[in-house]
């Protein structure tokens, strides 16, 4: 897909005073007696795609819905590109795009005559913008027909075709990828690092990992309302990436005890069974080598030697009930760690 | 302006704004068709109602009475919870749109709707009572002659706002409980309840007034509830002999008083439907 996006037609009000698109300080949302969010902080660096994770009720959602000035949080601040922002300052969205939950139309519009009501709403948007955003997402052959008789996908599309009408510098994207087929879904993380290549900022939230490992530069974790990992992608899979030796039965204990100044917690390995004899120690992959070396100076030589790091394993050891601060990994210097206290 | 556009764009290409006004034509029509018929066979039935100006008062009826004001309610119900119903709001709102101007917006299309509307449906009527007349044998006169315009024009300037008062009415019940559904039904409930509920209350008032000797009693309170006020003043744009019994003994609110009132309720049921959107929590 050829992608070209013009200058934008709209910009914040004033010049950017700092580096973060979206900052969220302690923010606090109760639905009743619920409570969505328990002090969030969120940082949002300017033209990358940040990927906010979470479990289903984790408070992705609320998160966005007060970004957009849907509901108005109980308690903490939100900025915008460095300014703060309240649901009050409404003319600050015209920068803004989003989709969030599912995109919504008007069913008996064909999909342009719904990009040209909604383009009617908030900042001004042009004829030609319309059609641009309907090339951008592969639906000018369908822009005559009837909403009803779009696919889950190109529903979908279109939304997303909305959220880019008024050529935002942030885009909040909710579960974009659902309905796309797998064409589709990689025609949209083309887009969205054209977008960001443009210096937009898009914050994405997904549960399909493996396309947010593809897509985002930057990623959020939240669990019950709080934030539990922020910080660059990369580092979070370096920081968990695990390596997996194989052993033989009668070198284990001596490899224990070599491979223990890398991973202070190792546990012996179980044999008799398939996939037997595997000591898992806690390294990047790039240090393989130098574990390997290791143990064949000391006459340890292993029959198998496997570098794991997935976001999925990531994100699952992470948001498992008692995970949090007993994560994959400790928290370093460039990230946010705050463990969730307790159960909802 | 530009969301003027839009929100007539989507009225003009939705169906309910075709299908009402067919609905409504249709009704007439067959009224007509029999009353023509039945004055044909010599039925008995009154010419006058095929005779201009006084057909304008059966238009009326249709346009503005029960069958016209349920309508109208039903519409603007419709038009309004749409947009919850689709969750158009909330992407709305999410675009840093005005929340108030939106609802405004959408209630000036509505209201030009309306009034296009109406005047679909007088000249159906005089096109009907034309037919109607032909069926029956019967010189229909002339419409357009200076005195019989200007009861098509009073029926009208008085009428319009008492229908816009109505349909405000269910815009606003649709756009507080977030609900096309809901908006119809409650709309439709609260018209034929009050309806209902001044029957009574014009009947309690007789009996204690003069020990059930049906007579006037003057303007009690209940006549300036929402919707019987639009009946005050569609009683002055153009009156039926014999017309309903509350009306008969019941001392008419002055036009000007009325007309007031309606302005009233119209402005304070737009006004709640935009402080409402104001305020709301959009979580859904």
């Amino acid at each position: 897909m050829t992608v070209t996006v013009p200058a934008p037609t709209s910009t914040p009000a004033s010049p950017p005073t700092s580096d973060l698109a979206v900052a969220a300080h302690g923010v606090v949302m109760r639905y009743g007696s619920r409570v969505a969010l328990q002090g969030l902080d969120l940082a949002v660096p300017r033209g990358v795609v940040y990927g906010f994770l979470g479990p289903n009720g984790a408070g992705k959602t609320t998160l966005m819905r007060i970004l957009v000035g849907l509901i108005r949080p109980n308690a903490g601040s939100v900025e915008l590109f460095g300014r703060a922002y309240s649901w009050r300052d409404r003319r600050r969205l015209f920068s803004v795009g989003s989709l969030i939950e599912q995109p919504s139309f008007y069913p008996y519009l064909s999909g342009r005559d719904n990009l040209r009501v909604i383009g009617a709403t908030g900042g001004p948007t042009s004829a030609r913008r319309i059609d641009e955003v309907l090339g951008f997402v592969g639906l000018t052959d369908r822009k005559s027909d009837k909403l009803k008789t779009y696919s889950l996908g190109m529903k979908q599309r279109l939304g997303i075709a909305m959220a880019l009408l008024s050529d935002p510098e942030l885009l909040l994207l909710d579960e974009p990828a659902n309905g796309l087929d797998p064409a589709g879904t990689v025609a949209m993380r083309e887009l969205l690092r054209f977008l960001t290549s443009q210096g937009k900022t898009v914050l994405v939230s997904s549960h399909i990992l493996p396309e947010v490992q593809q897509l985002a530069d930057v990623i959020g974790i939240i669990d019950r309302g709080r934030l539990i990992r922020e910080g660059s992608l990369k580092r979070l899979l370096e920081e968990a990436a695990l390596l997996r030796v194989r052993i033989a039965p009668n070198d284990a204990e001596h490899a224990l005890t070599v491979l223990a100044p890398f991973s202070p917690q190792l546990e012996a390995p179980a044999y008799g069974e398939r996939e037997d004899g595997w000591i898992v120690v806690r390294v990047p992959p790039d240090r393989a080598g130098e574990v390997n070396r290791l143990l064949a100076q000391n006459d340890i030589f292993a029959s198998g030697l496997e570098s794991t790091s997935d976001l999925e394993s990531v994100f699952l050891s992470l948001t498992a009930p008692g995970a949090g601060a007993s994560g994959p990994t400790a928290a370093g210097p460039a990230w946010v760690q705050a463990p969730p206290s307790g159960s909802r | 302006m530009r969301m003027l556009r839009a929100e007539l764009l989507k009225i003009r290409r939705r169906w309910a704004s075709y299908i009402v006004l067919l609905l409504l034509i249709s009704f007439m029509a067959l009224v007509y068709v029999l009353v023509g018929f039945s004055i044909h066979r010599g039925g008995g039935t009154s010419t006058a109602i095929l005779e201009f100006p006084s057909t304008y008062a059966v238009i009326d009826q249709f346009a503005f009475g029960l069958l016209g004001s349920l309508l109208a309610v039903a519409y603007a119900g419709a038009i309004a919870g749409a947009d919850w119903n689709w969750g158009v709001f909330r992407l709305v709102v999410a675009r840093g749109e005005s929340r108030g101007g939106y609802i405004v917006a959408k209630f000036a299309a509505i209201a030009i709707a309306l009034f296009i509307g109406v005047l679909i449906v007088f000249l159906a009527g005089i096109a009907l009572t034309f037919v109607a007349g032909a069926l029956a044998g019967v010189d229909v006169g002339d419409p357009l002659s200076s005195v019989r315009g200007n009861d098509l024009f009073r029926s009208i300037y008085l009428g319009y706002p008492v229908l816009l008062e109505r349909a405000a009415i269910g815009f606003a019940v649709a756009v507080l409980m977030r609900s096309q559904v809901a908006g119809i039904v409650v709309g439709i409930v609260l018209y034929i309840g009050e309806g209902i509920l001044g029957l009574l209350l014009t009947a309690i008032t007789v009996v204690n007034s003069i020990d059930g000797q049906p007579t006037a009693t003057g303007v009690q309170w209940f006549q300036f509830l929402p919707f019987s006020i639009g009946n005050e003043v569609l009683a002055h744009a153009s009156r039926l002999p014999g017309e309903d019994l509350a009306s008969n003994l019941q001392t008419a609110v002055g036009l000007e008083t009325a007309i007031i009132a309606v302005a009233i309720y119209l402005v304070l049921a737009v006004g709640v439907a935009v402080v409402s959107v104001e305020r709301s929590q959009i979580s859904s």
